[in-house]
């Protein structure tokens, strides 16, 4: 997978054969309507009540279309390769994937979005976590790391800070986390 | 007596303090329309408290203000950020942001504003010449058409939305549906996939699953963008607008209808409505192959359906106390706090509230009209903001908008957690709009369906029984096998044999 696939996380380009990765989700797909239809059943037997009633009667029925869904995926995934084909695909994909740049890019973003909503909001104070969050985010998308883009980055974050808590919490009373 | 009211109407419109109470009642809908999670039940229940010290009429002129704003501001963001300030606007941001970014922003807002601002005048004539006659009809739906209806809405998003491969958009629609039954369920209280997680026992709440599946791709894809590409903005002129909407007049007139006819239902509402009439102009268009790509149709219909079902959703507030959508139970609770208790009496309590609810609906739509024209020309220049700066800033906001549902730190959590499913939708080719409408339709889904068959012992017979019920059980099974190559050659077949007989 090279730079200009990951670029298709938004769907800019639409000729990337997919074929491999609707492989890999009607087999996920499959796995997960199983263990729902299996975890729906202990619901009807705990509740003991009749099928139709219980909680666990619709769970039924959505992974059940669901089921019969992913097996179409699947064998629809594989009208253009063979399941050989498939694999090595899927491998090659894997390779490209973990070597692209764009995907370590978008790694580390969501990675510092998760620090910021993990392990900065609700330990510190909301403007304090927000602005070094948003400093963070910001520092992280500037291209060329010079004195002057961060700076410029940490003033669009303070004045950023400033603009949301004085809408969100003073005009709107809106309670922060 | 009807002068009298009307005129008492217009007399609080035309007060100083009605012209300030609706312009700021109407701005304030509008920016909570924009921004992503801020919604229009919010809106209204966030202000029932602020005119708690107002009097009655104007309190209301305020309320109804909100609402219409809020639902119509919700395609602002749509249009311009991909992503829907309002669950109402999702189909809008498949239409819309296309648009946006070949340089038509500001054109298709102006249709989107002007499509809201016609669906909300036809709600309005039918809520004063059809009340009594739709909420009859609404009433006709049962636990089982309520429950077709949450499966038609699913089946037919997943054919609008999947770009050719319905498998897709099925799957995700009833993922969709899925993600809607974690938590206790609304009959017995039984705690469903929640795995022990007591944060899970209350559901997952439909505005982070949103946020995560529209916002955060965004902000994913910012982190890519090597170079800042601004997006064109082309000056646009209202006679091009206009045509646009003179062209969709019967798309307009349809999805108002629709729209209202959706939200009169209750428990559906502004989602659905929208949904709905995208639905039926997409069925109908000679240019099927433009739409998902930008198409100024898709805007009209999903904008005046979404708009009109605010007037069906007060029909069956102002005929039964019986609220069509969420904002509108949030409005009937505000109505009954300030006096009025509309319901079957209405008319012999309090007959001035109808004129007023149709007088205040009427002007705050103009007003809506005429602010989200203005505040546009402002919004597009988003659009040259670079993605480097300005997204990082929209996923603050995501955050914040995830949080004020509930007040929870795990709902943002959530969001995250959405957000990658919605990127590796995304990347998948998966479409997050029906799986969107499926949290929205889910709990009404088990609901009804359980409800229909533990009053018939189990039987399904009453689903094939009633005809509103068959015209879904048609419907869907239409929309299935119309995807199908052997059924639509087969039903091919059979109609020239009777041609060539």
């Amino acid at each position: 997978m090279d730079d200009e696939e990951i670029k298709d996380v938004v769907g800019e380009e639409k000729q990337r054969p997919i074929g491999h990765l609707d492989f890999i989700t009607a087999i996920i797909l499959f796995v997960m309507s199983v263990a729902t239809i299996i975890t729906s059943i202990g619901y009807w037997r705990e509740q003991k009540i009749d099928f139709y009633a219980s909680a666990g009667f619709l769970p039924i029925i959505i992974a059940g279309v669901l089921l019969v869904l992913s097996v179409i995926l699947f064998f629809n995934s594989l009208k253009e390769s063979s399941l050989k084909q498939r694999n090595i695909e899927i491998k090659d994909a894997f390779i490209r994937t973990i070597k692209s740049k764009n995907f370590h890019r978008a790694i580390i973003g969501l990675l510092i979005c998760i620090i910021y909503v993990y392990f900065l909001l609700g330990k510190y104070l909301f403007w304090f976590a927000t602005f070094v969050g948003l400093a963070a985010l910001l520092i992280f998308n500037c291209r060329e790391y010079k004195l002057k883009n961060i700076i410029k980055a940490i003033i669009i974050a303070a004045l950023g800070d400033v603009l949301i808590i004085v809408i969100f919490q003073y005009v709107f009373n809106v309670p922060m986390p | 007596m009807f002068v009298s009211y009307l005129t008492q109407s217009l007399a609080v419109v035309f007060s100083p303090l009605g012209i300030g109470c609706l312009f700021l009642s109407v701005l304030v809908g509008l920016i909570f329309g924009m921004l992503p999670g801020l919604t229009a039940t919010m809106g209204v229940a966030l202000l029932t408290g602020l005119t708690y010290s107002f009097e009655g009429p104007y309190a209301i002129l305020v309320l109804l203000g909100i609402y219409i704003g809020a639902i119509s501001g919700g395609n602002q963001s749509a249009i311009l950020l991909n992503i829907p300030g309002t669950p109402a606007s999702a189909s809008t941001a498949l239409e819309g942001h296309p648009l946006a970014l070949k340089g038509e922003g500001g054109l298709a807002i102006f249709v989107a504003t002007s499509s809201s601002f016609y669906g909300t005048l036809i709600s309005i004539c039918c809520v004063v010449l059809f009340t009594p006659l739709l909420t009859s009809l609404a009433l006709k739906f049962n636990s089982q058409e309520m429950f077709l209806l949450a499966v038609f809405g699913v089946v037919i998003c997943g054919n609008l939305t999947s770009g050719g491969d319905p498998i897709k958009g099925w799957i995700s629609g009833f993922f969709g549906l899925l993600i809607a039954l974690v938590g206790r369920d609304t009959m017995d209280s039984f705690a469903r996939f929640t795995f022990g997680q007591i944060n899970l026992t209350s559901g997952i709440s439909l505005l982070p699953v949103m946020i995560g599946l529209f916002g955060f791709p965004e902000v994913i894809n910012a982190f890519n963008s090597a170079k800042h590409k601004p997006k064109p903005i082309t000056k646009y002129k209202i006679k091009d607008g206009n045509n646009i909407l003179k062209r969709n007049w019967f798309n307009i007139l349809r999805s108002g209808i629709l729209g209202m006819s959706m939200g009169a239902i209750p428990g559906v509402g502004e989602d659905t409505g929208g949904w709905v009439s995208y639905w039926a102009e997409k069925k109908k268009s000679k240019t099927p192959e433009l739409w998902g790509k930008g198409c100024y149709d898709g805007i009209c219909s999903s904008e005046c359906g979404n708009n009109a079902a605010i007037g069906g959703a007060i029909i069956p507030v102002l005929s039964l106390a019986v609220p069509g959508s969420a904002p509108a139970a949030v409005l009937l609770a505000a109505f009954w706090m300030h006096g009025y208790r509309p319901g079957p009496l209405l008319m012999t309590e309090t007959p001035e509230f109808l004129y007023y609810v149709v007088v205040f609906m009427i002007f705050a739509s103009f007003v809506m009209l005429l602010l989200a024209n203005i505040i546009s020309k402002y919004t597009v220049k988003i659009l040259q903001v670079d993605d480097r700066i300005l997204m990082p800033i929209v996923f603050i906001l995501c955050v914040i908008g995830a949080f004020v549902v509930n007040n929870r730190l795990f709902d943002i959590k959530m969001m995250i957690v959405f957000g990658v499913i919605g990127v590796g939708m995304a990347y998948i080719r998966i479409p997050s709009a029906p799986m969107l409408l499926g949290v929205i339709l889910g709990n009404m889904a088990d609901e009804n369906l359980r409800r229909s068959l533990i009053l018939h012992d189990g039987s399904w017979g009453s689903f094939f029984t009633r005809p509103i019920s068959i015209i879904f059980i048609i419907f869907i099974l239409v929309l299935i096998l119309g995807q199908n190559k052997t059924f639509i050659r087969i039903l091919n077949s059979i109609f020239k044999k009777k041609k060539s007989a």
